[in-house]
């Protein structure tokens, strides 16, 4: 469970950033102080209890914030704030900043994330674990995401097309239903798309996760990452018409 | 919770994480079930299709929607929803912050007017915390 804290919208006046450091720290002392006398008396034994950092995108407050809470006793960290309009490479660089004042031992999480290069990029970062609207929403407005980029199902030139969403995918919506098929329920209005979409694009960021963790295992991120970007930059040089 | 740090590569971490509901191998990605569900999909189909071992849940929304008391009611959160694995479950500073068009902060709390009824709330640290573990436990 996420503790209350004071978020900012960016771009924010220094005067601001510090308030809200402040506060996000005052209420995490009061939250975790609550917490363990919670569960001293049997209340939420088995919840975990996160903290989240913020600080903009500025390095400083970034590296304040992170040193105020994780002197105190959560469960886990969270990196808040960030995925609410600003620039992607300012949200790397804030990412990068504060992950080195985060601890190894726990958990580290980045709210609101993200594009799959989001979290290609995150990951390579420091970061382990990720949640965003992006694949469920975006699955219902007909944007699907696959290993060669984004494809938007409403187009014409999915008509008569035969073939699953990505044949490289092992989901249940690409082993039974065609491109055709589902841009034709995305034009009908049909609720079914909503669930056919929905499991593709979530197996579709499972998948990646899965893709990065085994990477990671073997020592061999670094070329996951650059194979995950020559896919969708080969694809957009032969198929542009498939990418939304 | 445990966090074991299985591996690293560069700044690339994987770790597995136990929780009282599951384990979860990361990094992580957690698909986004608001009120309790993953929107057009049901507890069955995460557990056919996807099998996500941890899904966020709001605790803005189900304190605002049907009530932290009624979730608890009926089983909490995993007995209600029919998802028996991990919750990560948020405090609503972001919906807040983001849904309502009037969130006053304070320095013991917020106080915002519902995006559902425009009612009037006041969230301090401690109450979020009450709401969380309302909604978890069974009642």
């Amino acid at each position: 469970m996420m503790i209350l804290d004071d978020l900012i919208a960016l771009p924010a006046e220094p005067a601001r950033i510090r308030e809200s450091i402040a506060r996000t720290t005052r209420w995490a002392e009061e939250s975790i102080g609550y917490h363990r006398a919670n569960q001293h008396n049997g209340i939420g034994v088995d919840q975990n209890i996160f903290a989240i950092i913020q600080g903009g995108t500025d390095r400083t407050y970034r590296r304040q914030s992170a040193e105020e809470l994780t002197a105190l006793d959560f469960d886990g960290f969270a990196i808040g704030g960030l995925s609410v309009g600003e620039p992607n490479q300012a949200m790397y660089d804030t990412v990068e900043w504060t992950t080195p004042f985060m601890p190894t031992d726990k958990p580290r999480y980045l709210m609101g994330v993200g594009t799959p290069e989001d979290l290609v990029e995150n990951v390579a970062r420091g970061v382990d674990m990720f949640d965003c609207v992006m694949p469920t929403r975006n699955a219902r407005n007909g944007t699907l995401f696959t290993s060669f980029g984004k494809i938007n199902i409403k187009k014409s030139t999915f008509t008569t097309d035969e073939t699953p969403i990505d044949p490289e995918c092992g989901c249940y919506t690409c082993q039974h239903y065609s491109r055709s098929y589902l841009r034709h329920l995305y034009r009908a209005r049909e609720l079914t798309y909503f669930r056919l979409g929905t499991i593709h694009n979530l197996y579709y960021y499972q998948e990646l996760m899965k893709g990065i963790r085994t990477a990671i295992l073997a020592g061999k991120f670094a070329q996951f990452r650059r194979e995950f970007y020559r896919k969708r930059n080969e694809n957009r040089n032969i198929e542009p018409t498939a990418i939304a | 919770m445990d966090f074991h740090l299985n591996a690293t590569d560069g700044g690339a971490r994987a770790a597995t994480l136990t929780t009282a509901h599951s384990t979860i191998a990361t990094p992580v990605f957690m698909p986004v079930g608001t009120v309790g569900a993953v929107k057009a999909l049901d507890a069955i189909d995460l557990q056919t299709h996807l099998e996500p071992q941890i899904i966020l849940g709001n605790t803005y929304h189900l304190y605002l929607r049907p009530g932290d008391d009624v979730v608890a009611q009926m089983g909490g959160l995993h007995g209600f929803s029919q998802f028996p694995k991990s919750f990560l479950t948020d405090s609503g500073g972001f919906q807040a912050f983001s849904l309502s068009d009037n969130v006053k902060y304070a320095e013991d709390g917020i106080t915002f007017r519902s995006h559902i009824d425009g009612s009037k709330h006041h969230f301090t640290p401690q109450k979020v915390l009450d709401i969380h573990t309302t909604s978890a436990r069974i009642s």
